[in-house]
C-alpha cells in the first residue's frame, strides 16, 4: 500500500475520476436539453428573432447565459444543436465564452466566494488590498463578456473568409429551405415518436462529447500530477505579473468548474486580485478538458483562434487590471480596524 | 472509394445502437451506485452529489426510452414526407463513389438516424426516424458521382474504441477504484528542518478546533494570542519520516479532488523527552493527535505556521497523543 508508484496511481485515478464525475450531470443536462431542440425547435426559428446587426446579435448571444444558465461543460451540445438551428456561430461561440461566466449560478458563488476578501490580510497584519464580492464579481463578469464579445466577431471575420470549413460537420447547419421548413411543420409525429428522438438525440450527444471528456479528463489529471497548485503558488508570490500567467496556466490544467472555481481563487489568499480575475476568466473559457471537446464542434483553424483570441485577450486585460487596480486600490481602499478572530472562511491560507 | 451502403450497416447501426444503449446503461448505473454506496464523498464536495444522482437518473431514463424505440423499431416501417438528412459516418472518402443511395422519398430507415451510419440503400424494413436527421459524415468535398439532393455529411460513427473509452471510469467503478482520498504525500513534503519545538510551552487551557480554522488562527496576530498554548486534538494524515517531528495534513476542496490544497499542520514531540515516533508505524496513516498549538515564524518571512506540540509523561506517554483512527467517509476539510 505504501509504493510510492503505486499511491501515485491511485491518486492519478482519484483526480481524474473527479474531475469526470463532477462534470458528467451537465453533460448529460446539456444532451437532454440538445436533444429537445433538435427535436422541438423548427429550422431557422431562432434567426428570424435575431437582430439584423451581428453585433448586436452577438452581445444577445453572450448575454444568453443569464436567461439559459449553463456551465462549460453541458453548454458544448446545446451550442452544437443551436448552431444546426441556424443561430449565427459567432453568436453561439459568444455563448458559449461568456454563459458560464454571465449566468446567476456563476456569479452568485463568485460573490459568495469573495465575500469578506476586501478586508483580506497579509501574513504580516497589513490589509492585502485584495477585491472584494462586488468588485471580483463585476470584473469577471465585465471581462467575460469584453473578451467572449471580441472574440465572436473575430469568429464573424474568419466565417466570412472560411464559411463552414470551420465546423466539423455534425454542426454545419442544415440546408433547409422554406418549403421544406413546410413540410416539416405539417408533420405530425406522436409523444412516443418525440421522445425516442430526443433520447436518441440525447444519448449520441452524450456519448459523443463524453468520450472526449474522458480523454480530458485524463490528460488534465496526468498534468495535475505534475503541475501542483503549490508550485504555482509559490512562483507567484515572487512575481506578481508572471503570477497572471501561471494562474492562466492553473485555469487550463485545473479543468474546474465555472460554478466552484471561484471558491478555489479566493483560497490563494496572498496572490493579487488581478492573477486571480485571469484564472476566474479562463477558466471557464478554456482548459485541457474542453479543448478536446471543442474538436467535436470546430475545425482546428476556428479552435486555434478562438484559444489564441481569448489568451491574449484575458493576459492583456488582466495585466492592465493590474496595473491600475495596484495604482489606485490603496487610494480608495482604507484600511478597517483589525478584528479578533478577523479571518474570514475565504481566507484559508497553506502552510509552507 | 464505390462500396456498398446496403449490406452490414443494418446491423452496424443496431450494433451501435446496442453498444450505446449498454455503456450508457453502464455509466448511469455506476453514478447512481457511486451515490447509494457514499464512494462518491471520496471525490467529490457535497453539493455535488445530487447532480450526480440526478444525473445517472436521468441516464438511465434515457437509456430506457432508447431501448424500447429500438426494440421497437425493428420491424416498423414508418413513411416520412422527406428525408433530409445528413449523416455521421467516420471520414470515409466519397469522393469518387458512384454509389447509388437510392431512398425510397417516402421511406427512411433508422440507421439514417441522429449520428450513425447508414443503411440508405437496404431494402430492408425501415425504422422510425427523426424528421430531419444527420448522417454526420466528413464531406469537404463535394464531388459525389452522384446527386444526393440533400445534405449529406456524414462519417462512420461504428467505432469501437469511442466505447473502451466510455467503458474506463466503469471499469475502475468495479475494481473498487478509487477507494481512498489522497496520500498524504500528494501536496509534496514540508520542510521541518527550520522549526525548533520550544522546551517549554504554557498551557493556556483547551479549545475545540477544525483544521481549517487553526490554519486560519496563524493568520492575525490576535487569533495567535488567543490559540497559543491551547490543547486541542486534530484528526488528519501523518506525513514524514523525522522520529521527533511530522506533518498533519488534511485536503480542502471545494469542488473535487481536482482542487484539493493541502493544509498541514506541525507536530513536535518535547525536545526534552526521549520519546520517539516510529515513522513506519503511522506513514500515511489517518492519525488523531492531542497536543498544545504553537506559531512558528517563518524564517526570514511575516507568515506564522501553525504547529502541535506534544509533552508526553511517564503517566501518559506518547501513544496516548497519537491514535491510529480508521480513515473518514469524507476525507476532505471542506
Amino acid at each position: 500500500m505504501d509504493n510510492p508508484y503505486i499511491l501515485k496511481v491511485e491518486n492519478f485515478i482519484l483526480t481524474f475520476t473527479s474531475i469526470l464525475y463532477e462534470a458528467l450531470p451537465f453533460i448529460i443536462l446539456g444532451a437532454v436539453i440538445a436533444g429537445i431542440l433538435e427535436e422541438m425547435l423548427p429550422q431557422r426559428l431562432i434567426t428570424r428573432f435575431l437582430p439584423r446587426s451581428r453585433t448586436l446579435a452577438i452581445v444577445i448571444g453572450a448575454l444568453l447565459g443569464l436567461i439559459f444558465p449553463m456551465c462549460e461543460c453541458g453548454i458544448i451540445p446545446v451550442m452544437r444543436r443551436l448552431i444546426r438551428k441556424g443561430l449565427p456561430l459567432s453568436c453561439c461561440v459568444a455563448y458559449l465564452l461568456a454563459g458560464p461566466i454571465i449566468n446567476v449560478v456563476v456569479m452568485l458563488s463568485t460573490f459568495v466566494a469573495f465575500s469578506g476578501m476586501e478586508d483580506a490580510r497579509e501574513p504580516g497584519g497589513a490589509l492585502a488590498y485584495q477585491m472584494g464580492a462586488w468588485w471580483m464579481t463585476g470584473m469577471r463578469v465585465g471581462l467575460g463578456f469584453l473578451v467572449s464579445v471580441v472574440t465572436a466577431h473575430i469568429v464573424e471575420w474568419q466565417y466570412q473568409k472560411y464559411g463552414s470549413k470551420l465546423l466539423m460537420p455534425l454542426a454545419i447547419p442544415s440546408k433547409v429551405d422554406s418549403e421544406e421548413d413546410a413540410d416539416e411543420s405539417d408533420v405530425k409525429r406522436s409523444a412516443w415518436q418525440r421522445l425516442s428522438n430526443i433520447s436518441e438525440t440525447a444519448l449520441h450527444d452524450f456519448i459523443d462529447i463524453t468520450v472526449f471528456l474522458i480523454l480530458g479528463a485524463l490528460l488534465a489529471a496526468l498534468t495535475r500530477q505534475m503541475v501542483t497548485q503549490e508550485m504555482i503558488s509559490d512562483l507567484s508570490r515572487s512575481h506578481a505579473v508572471l503570477s497572471i500567467g501561471l494562474m492562466m496556466l492553473m485555469a487550463v490544467v485545473l479543468c474546474l468548474c465555472s460554478e466552484a472555481d471561484a471558491f478555489v481563487a479566493a483560497s490563494f489568499v496572498t496572490l493579487r486580485p488581478a492573477a486571480k480575475l485571469a484564472f476566474l476568466v479562463l477558466g471557464p473559457m478554456l482548459d485541457i478538458k474542453l479543448y478536446l471537446m471543442y474538436t467535436r464542434v470546430f475545425r482546428p483553424r476556428l479552435i486555434y483562434t478562438i484559444f489564441l483570441s481569448v489568451t491574449v485577450q484575458v493576459l492583456v486585460y488582466s495585466y492592465v487590471t493590474h496595473v491600475l487596480w495596484e495604482c489606485y486600490a490603496p487610494q480608495f481602499m482604507s484600511a478597517p480596524a483589525p478584528k479578533p478572530k478577523a479571518a474570514s472562511a475565504q481566507s484559508a491560507s497553506l502552510a509552507p | 472509394m464505390a462500396h456498398d451502403h446496403s449490406h452490414g450497416d443494418r446491423s452496424a447501426y443496431y450494433l451501435n445502437q446496442l453498444f450505446t444503449i449498454a455503456v450508457c446503461g453502464a455509466l448511469g448505473g455506476v453514478a447512481v451506485m457511486l451515490w447509494w454506496s457514499g464512494k462518491i464523498a471520496l471525490m467529490l464536495h457535497p453539493k455535488f452529489y445530487l447532480w450526480v444522482l440526478l444525473g445517472g437518473i436521468t441516464l438511465l431514463v434515457l437509456v430506457v426510452l432508447r431501448a424500447m424505440a429500438v426494440w421497437q423499431s425493428v420491424d416498423e416501417p414508418i413513411t416520412v414526407p422527406d428525408h433530409t438528412h445528413d449523416h455521421e459516418h467516420c471520414g470515409h472518402d466519397h469522393g469518387h463513389c458512384d454509389h447509388d443511395h437510392g431512398h425510397d422519398p417516402g421511406i427512411q430507415t433508422a440507421a439514417q438516424t441522429t449520428g450513425y451510419s447508414t443503411a440508405a440503400a437496404s431494402p430492408a424494413p425501415s425504422m422510425p426516424v427523426h424528421h430531419h436527421h444527420d448522417h454526420d459524415h466528413d464531406h469537404e468535398h463535394h464531388h459525389h458521382g452522384h446527386d444526393h439532393g440533400h445534405d449529406h455529411d456524414h462519417e462512420h460513427g461504428w467505432a469501437p474504441w469511442r466505447y473502451v473509452v466510455l467503458l474506463l471510469p466503469v471499469v475502475l467503478y468495479f475494481l473498487n477504484l478509487p477507494n481512498q482520498g489522497f496520500s498524504a504525500d500528494a501536496g509534496g513534503n514540508l520542510n521541518l528542518a527550520d522549526f525548533k519545538a520550544p522546551d517549554a510551552l504554557r498551557s493556556t487551557g483547551t479549545a475545540t478546533v477544525g483544521f481549517t480554522e487553526l490554519q486560519q488562527a496563524s493568520l492575525t496576530p490576535e487569533s495567535r494570542d488567543y490559540y497559543e498554548g491551547k490543547t486541542i486534538t486534530l484528526t488528519g494524515q501523518y506525513l514524514g519520516n523525522d522520529p521527533k517531528r511530522f506533518t498533519l495534513r488534511r485536503f480542502k476542496i471545494a469542488c473535487c479532488a481536482a482542487d484539493a490544497i493541502p493544509l498541514n499542520a506541525v507536530i513536535m514531540v518535547d525536545p526534552q523527552s526521549s520519546e520517539k515516533v516510529d515513522p513506519d508505524t503511522y506513514r500515511n496513516q489517518w492519525v488523531e493527535v492531542k497536543g498544545r498549538v504553537h506559531f512558528f515564524q517563518k524564517p526570514g518571512s511575516n507568515e506564522y505556521v501553525t504547529a502541535l506540540i506534544l509533552y508526553p509523561t511517564s503517566s501518559e506517554p506518547l501513544s496516548h497523543f497519537i491514535k491510529k483512527i480508521p480513515p473518514p467517509a469524507t476525507p476532505w476539510v471542506n
